[in-house]
């Protein structure tokens, strides 16, 4: 195992003589009772991340990191805009993978009774699973119009409120996107694919607020998360097939360009051009034609969760208070100000599996949010349910403003299907009053709740370490798994 | 001869596949064959009802794998197509390699074949073609 030096409570940092070529300390933010988990993996991943070239201060793992490809899963590291490189490795495939909260004023008590009807209703109207198409049907024209704009599209179109955009992170659009640098192939995969919710660990959940969830009543409050019971509605999904080809076209493009942009990668999956290359611009304007693709994605899946609840409850969506809380993404790159040694830097920071932290005051949270800090959404395991926490300038100031993205997965998909059969879970899970609804049985398995951290513990590290402030748990009461 | 082991040893969220075959073209279509069976839990049976001439270029073994496989994942996650039957070769001098011949496919039926994972992405990752004697060794992980 690596060496970490404890250098404060929850932080382990490696310093950079640990391997050769490291440009800056990786820093691995957790626990004294997550630390010892935490795979070789990672550590070899960050500090490879340590040794790209214009990085500043340190790479950093976050509470929930695990061992993904080039960067790990919980990783986030910040490139000088003019001499640092973007990398696909640090943003994932899935291109703005990320999730949005929705608030009602319904409770338990009104769902239960009509819950199997309104599952059928969104299984129905959101298509899940592998190959799945949506309703949405656009032309070429249309879909370079979902890349450039995003939620604005959705406005546009009917597929939004106003309150939608204003809750989404950057208004659900990320500036800079260009449909010229996308592949047909990438066009071909998501043309199809807009209002879809895919599969794996993604999902579409009910879930309410319990006793004793609500940590910091007075910050829930103003997010409009108050009533014991009351019904949230979660959804984890990302850029889906149109998002993937794009990072793999320019995967392909870095690592066959290093040589020429002099740059050499312990790890082809860490792959980098310089961000002011015509390579580097490119897959920018391409990575932000998927982020916005995936905020409209959420957003559209938005409509016709509000569709299926006025369908079920017999009266608008509006008369039952269906709002987004926020939304945001947990895999993407963003250009942001930072003061690096007194000096305010532009930087290109990149999250991947993890998820922006902006505290109270900071211009880009809505002002409806300002007082009290930027939403953060934290997925847990479909067991378990979501959290929703707010950021904070601590983040900000040491952690160029990031924080968690989930519970990170511990266990194997073949080792959680051993332990488990779907149909066992499904029947458990109904048992303790979570429904679900899956076209795969063998993907619930895999999906497990024993397969992911403990979020209490994940949750737990964060709040400790300052980079975000719990506000509240929710319980699932049943699941669209993807 | 052409062998593929599904497995999850390289990372806890993803799945892979260990390829062994005794020439390279065996070892792709091992590697076809791999990827449908994590997609679709078991492959289907069905014969072929279309077919696709392919002809890749890449300048290493690896990247053509990669290229390879993401032009199959292409066809199924636009068009629904399952290659179930493969008539290629794989060439390969000391900067071009080549996957070149026709495929056979049937088509992915949503409502009756009930696929398992839809995978994101193949990936680099720790990918290497690697010759043992006279058998070809690789192992592919997917993005789920």
């Amino acid at each position: 195992m690596m060496k970490m030096n404890k250098i404060a409570e929850g932080i382990w940092e490696i310093p950079t003589g640990a391997k050769e070529g490291m440009r800056v300390p990786a820093r691995i933010l957790s626990s004294e009772k997550l630390i010892g988990g935490i795979d070789e993996g990672v550590l070899d991943q960050i500090t490879n991340v340590a040794c790209l070239p214009g990085i500043q201060r340190y790479a950093i793992c976050m509470p929930d990191a695990h061992r993904g490809y080039g960067f790990p899963i919980g990783g986030v590291a910040a490139f000088d805009s003019d001499e640092g490189v973007i990398s696909p490795g640090g943003i994932g495939f899935d291109i703005n993978c990320g999730m949005r909260l929705i608030r009602t004023n319904l409770t338990v008590d009104d769902v239960k009774p009509r819950l199997d009807h309104l599952m059928k209703e969104l299984f129905q109207a959101v298509p899940s699973g592998v190959g799945t198409k949506g309703s949405v049907r656009l032309d070429r024209n249309e879909f370079r119009k979902v890349m450039t704009d995003g939620s604005q599209w959705c406005l546009d179109r009917g597929f939004a409120t106003e309150n939608d955009v204003d809750h989404t992170e950057g208004q659900g659009k990320v500036s800079g996107a260009d449909p010229q640098a996308v592949s047909d192939k990438a066009m071909a995969r998501g043309i199809d694919q807009v209002g879809t919710l895919g599969s794996g660990n993604h999902y579409l959940e009910i879930e309410f607020l319990s006793e004793g969830d609500l940590f910091r009543p007075e910050i829930g409050r103003v997010l409009g998360i108050e009533d014991i019971g009351q019904i949230i509605v979660a959804i984890h999904c990302g850029s889906r097939g149109f998002g993937h080809q794009i990072a793999t076209d320019y995967l392909k493009i870095f690592t066959q360009n290093a040589a020429k942009h002099g740059l050499v990668f312990r790890d082809r999956e860490l792959a980098a051009a310089p961000i002011h290359s015509p390579d580097g611009v490119a897959y920018y304007a391409a990575m932000a034609c998927a982020a916005n693709n995936a905020f409209a994605n959420r957003q559209v899946i938005t409509h016709h969760i509000r569709e299926s609840f006025a369908k079920v409850f017999g009266k608008p969506a509006e008369a039952m208070g269906l709002s987004t809380i926020y939304d945001v993404a947990h895999n993407i790159a963003r250009f942001e100000n930072y003061d690096i040694s007194g000096q305010t830097k532009r930087l290109l920071v990149h999250r991947k599996g993890a998820t922006r932290s902006f505290g109270p005051g900071n211009s880009e949270v809505p002002a409806g949010y300002r007082g009290v800090g930027q939403p953060v959404i934290v997925g847990g395991s479909m067991e378990t349910g979501s959290a929703i926490f707010v950021g904070t300038a601590d983040a900000e100031r040491d952690y160029f403003g990031s924080t968690l993205h989930g519970s990170g997965r511990v266990m194997s998909r073949t080792r959680a299907k051993k332990q488990v059969r779907g149909d066992k879970l499904q029947r458990d899970m109904a048992a303790r009053g979570i429904m679900v609804r899956t076209k795969s049985l063998s993907g619930l398995a895999e999906e497990a709740g024993f397969a992911y951290k403990n979020i209490d513990d994940v949750s737990r590290a964060v709040d400790d370490l300052g980079l975000s402030r719990l506000v509240a748990r929710f319980h699932p009461l049943a699941n669209i798994k993807g | 001869m052409r062998k593929f082991d599904i497995n999850d040893r390289y990372t806890v969220s993803d799945i892979g596949v260990s390829l062994r075959a005794d020439s390279l073209t065996e070892l792709f279509i091992a590697g076809a064959e791999g990827m449908f069976e994590i997609i679709m839990g078991a492959r289907p049976t069905r014969p072929a009802v279309a077919s696709q001439a392919i002809d890749l270029h890449a300048d290493s073994a690896e990247q053509l794998m990669i290229d390879w496989l993401s032009e199959l994942l292409y066809g199924f996650d636009t068009n629904g197509l399952i290659p179930v039957h493969f008539d290629i070769s794989v060439s390969r001098t000391d900067n071009d390699s080549r996957v070149s011949g026709t495929i056979g496919y049937c088509r992915y039926d949503r409502d009756t074949d009930n696929a398992e994972h839809e995978i994101k992405a193949v990936t680099y990752y720790k990918l290497m073609i690697q010759k043992d004697g006279d058998l070809y060794r690789c192992d592919v992980v997917f993005d789920l």
